[in-house]
Parts: structure tokens; sequence; C-alpha cells
């Protein structure tokens, strides 16, 4: 059967939607800061600030230099959340396999929805009003369409904002290949593109003629993962968000407070290990390796990863896991992050430990059922004390995204 | 920047339309406002409370109004005006 798959890319996303929630910010340069401190960082800027060089990642000292009546707004992570929740509802009327990848961006699988690709042009335009007229007037994406996951996405990548383009065809595919740079690709960055450049693999083309065998020798199995998407080959297909397991779940913070205090550094270790474990559990999981440490302010830093015997489920586990691998290698410098992971994940496993029984764990559950119904902090370690605003909720852009789609309106009474 | 960030309750007329509840007329700073545009709806959860932010538009101003769905108040948060 002739496969269809979307791939739906909203432009400019945070700053579109604070310029939909107040028309006056409109048409003008506009970024969305992490932090508004000098050393914050823009995460997400208008159309009309990339014009002059105002692009993700520049802090807020360089963009006020570079345009001084920039409008600079900290993020909000509710009003995003929410808006994407009303979008993804739009897009699950058209397929139940949809797979939210990131806060901004979708794969639908249309396969059995649509025909041809001309329905699903038509389907695309659809979409497109629909998110006009029910979300907001401002919002505008790019789609592409194509029959895998990674050219329906290279398609949206590469056409313009608010627009869509369809490959439909190997020739179609070619035709674009030959138009854009390896690095314009979904996956191909500067070190691959490097790296390919040494296989003497300089365009999409010889990437696709090249052969699969020596891509493999040069880069393993991903070397196999380049050779299929270049040749039109699906490696995985659309997954829904219950079929994604997540590789790995984490947090980390720019600490405002960089000397090496290690009462402090333990206090934000125990939120991001908090935080971490919400979402552990959240999905049902337990990680069987941790990840752990901080970066330097004038450079460098410290990390270690340690397979852990016992699944790590609660906070508790998280964060005496986590602290034992940093009081061992206690900063000496000023820090400037730390971040903790825990990775290797499964599905829990009911089976009781000989030494230790279910008591913490159903603890942990508890408390989360506390602080999900009367919100974050409600009840916390007492080494969190006075942490409330620090570590706060901030949109990662990790590639699963805890949407709830069933959500078709909002209700509010 | 034109922006003032407040958090008072406010007076207000809402009806309920096809998209559910809409703010109408309110009064702030002993004027009334008739509200033009409905540009933007999300909602966050505050503790048990649940909240449900209006990003409205009138006479070339912008609020953002906030309706809280326990107590059944409304509050304004944010005006901006050029």
């Amino acid at each position: 059967m002739q496969k269809f798959i979307l791939h739906l890319d909203m432009n400019s996303y945070f700053a579109s939607v604070e310029q939909q929630a107040n028309p006056l910010y409109r048409h003008k340069p506009l970024g969305v800061c992490a932090y508004l401190s000098p050393r914050g960082c823009i995460i997400a800027s208008s159309k009309e600030a990339k014009k002059i060089g105002i692009k993700t990642g520049t802090n807020v000292a360089e963009a006020k230099k570079l345009y001084p009546n920039i409008i600079l707004l900290e993020n909000e992570p509710a009003k995003y959340r929410s808006t994407t929740t009303k979008i993804f509802s739009i897009l699950s009327d058209y397929t139940d396999r949809l797979e939210p990848y990131s806060i901004d961006e979708a794969f639908l699988d249309l396969t059995g929805h649509i025909k041809t690709y001309e329905q699903g042009e038509k389907l695309i335009l659809e979409i497109k009003q629909r998110i006009t007229k029910e979300v907001g007037d401002w919002l505008t994406c790019s789609a592409g369409l194509s029959w895998t996951r990674f050219l329906a996405k290279f398609a949206s990548d590469i056409c313009r904002a608010d627009s869509h383009l369809v490959l439909d065809s190997k020739i179609s595919m070619l035709e674009k290949f030959n138009q854009v740079e390896m690095t314009e690709a979904w996956g191909i960055g500067k070190n691959i593109e490097r790296r390919l450049n040494q296989l003497e693999i300089y365009n999409l083309i010889e990437l696709k003629n090249y052969p699969v065998a020596n891509l493999m020798q040069a880069f393993g199995k991903p070397g196999y993962f380049l050779w299929a998407n270049a040749n039109g080959i699906e490696i995985e297909g659309v997954r829904t968000q219950q079929e994604i397991i997540p590789k790995s779940i984490g947090h980390s913070y720019c600490v405002p407070k960089q000397e090496p205090d290690l009462q402090y550094i333990k206090a934000i270790l125990m939120k991001l290990c908090e935080k971490t474990g919400r979402r552990l559990r959240q999905n049902n999981l337990e990680a069987k390796k941790i990840y752990t440490g901080y970066s330097l302010k004038y450079g460098g830093g410290f990390f270690k990863s340690k397979k852990i015997s016992e699944p790590l489920y609660t906070t508790e586990d998280i964060f005496n896991n986590a602290w034992k691998i940093i009081s061992q290698h206690p900063p000496q410098q000023k820090i400037k992050m730390i971040a903790i992971s825990v990775s290797s994940l499964g599905p829990i496993s009911d089976q009781l430990n000989m030494f230790t029984n279910n008591v913490h764990k159903n603890i942990s559950q508890a408390l989360d059922k506390i602080n999900q119904k009367f919100g974050e902090h409600t009840v916390y370690s007492g080494k969190m004390w006075g942490l409330e605003m620090q570590a706060k909720d901030r949109i990662g852009f990790r590639k699963t995204v805890d949407i709830n789609l069933k959500e078709d309106e909002i209700k509010y009474l | 920047m034109p922006i003032t960030k407040t958090n008072e309750q406010i007076e207000i007329i809402t009806i309920f339309t096809i998209n559910g509840l809409q703010p109408f007329i309110f009064k702030w700073a002993g004027k009334k406002f008739k509200v033009e545009k409905v540009n933007l709806v999300h909602e966050q959860k505050q503790g048990d409370d649940k909240l449900v932010y209006f990003s409205v538009t009138s006479e070339n101003n912008y609020f953002k109004l906030v309706f809280n769905t326990n107590s059944l108040k409304w509050f304004i948060e944010e005006i901006y005006h050029e």
C-alpha cells in the first residue's frame, strides 16, 4: 500500500504564540527568552527578529545591541503547551497514528486515510485553515508530505514558512536533493557532514548512491539509517505517543549562584532529580543508568554515567545515586550548569527486591498525586527548601511531548 | 516596554458562544472596555485551581484576563497599551 506521511512544523512557534495573544507585538522583532537577565538566551524569535540576525541562541545583551527596541518576553510554558494541545487535537481528527515530535512538530501517518498526493495537499490546506480559524489567525506552519518520515520532515524543513512541499516520487526527491546542502537534511549536522566528506560524500545524491556496507563500516548502524533515508526507505514509521519509550529523561539548570557551594548544589540537584523522577513515574518507567555532573563557568566540567543494579524509580534513589557521583568530585571553581538524566528505561517491574519492599515506591506515587492535584512544590523534600523560583518549569526540546490528545476542546466549567 | 503586570479582580459581563465562555465587557481603572477580539485562550493549573486565560484586545489595548474556575472570579493579569 502506498504510504503517506505528513510532517507539520509550526513557524517561529513561541514567538508566534505571543504575537497571536497580543496583536500589538505583531510585525515587530520579538524574542522569547528562558530568562530575561543579560545572559539569558532567546529560545524563539519572531520572523521579524530573524531578519535582523536575532536567532535562537542569541543572548539578551547581544539582542539589545542588535536592536535596542526588541520586545523580549520570558517564556510561558503553559501558554505554549495549551496551544499545542489544541493544534494536536485538530491533527488527531485526521489519523489515529499521530506522533508528537516536539512542542511544535508532529508526524501524521495518513496511509489509508488518503489515496493520492493531491488529496494530501487538500488535507494540508484544510489543516492550516483550521489552525488559523480554531487556534489563532497569526499561527502558521510548514508542511511536508512524502512516503517516509525522513522525506516528509526534509520537505517541511526546506520549504518556506507558511507553505508546503510534496515529494511524491524519487524524481521529485532527487530534484530537491540537488538543490540543498547536506546539512539541511534531518540528522546531518556539521559533524556528520565532516565525516561524510572524509568518505568523499559531498551531497545527498552521493550519499544515496554510496555503498551501504561501506557506510556501515564507517558509521556502524547509523550508517544504514543515513543510507536508507537518502534512498527513500522507511526505517521506523510514525509511532504514536503510547508506542514511544524515551531513550532518556533528564533536566539541567544554568545556576544563578555560581560559587561552588555544595549545599546549594545539593539542593538544586534534588530539585532536578524530583522533576526527573516525576516524569519517569508519569511514564510508568524505571531506569538502570544515571548520568550527572556540572559544567564550569570558565570552561570544562565533570560528567559521569553509571549503571545501577537496582532500577531507579523514586526521587530519593535518583538523588542518592547522583549525589554520590557529584560529592566524590565536587567543583573547585565557579559552576555554570548542573544536569541529571536517567536512561536504559523500561516498564516498571513489579518484582519485589528481597531486601526492600514497595513502600518507597508507593510513597513516591502518593506524593506525585498530591503535587499533581495541588501544584508543584506542595510537598517536597526539605533539601529543596527556598528553591521555588529556581529550576522552574521550562519547555524542553525533547522529541516526545506529554500532550493530552484526549482534550479536544477547552473544558473550563 | 508599556506592559503592566497586575492581579486585580474585575467586574465583567460574559457571554456563552459556540466557542464556549467569552469575556464581553469588563470594568478596569474606572472605565468600561468592550472586548473586540479574543486572540488566544489557554489554561494552566495553579495548585488545585484551574485558570483560564483570555488574551483580548479592546480600543488598541491588550489585556490578559484570567478566570479562576474554582472561585468563579475574574482578574486582570496584564495590560499593554501603546
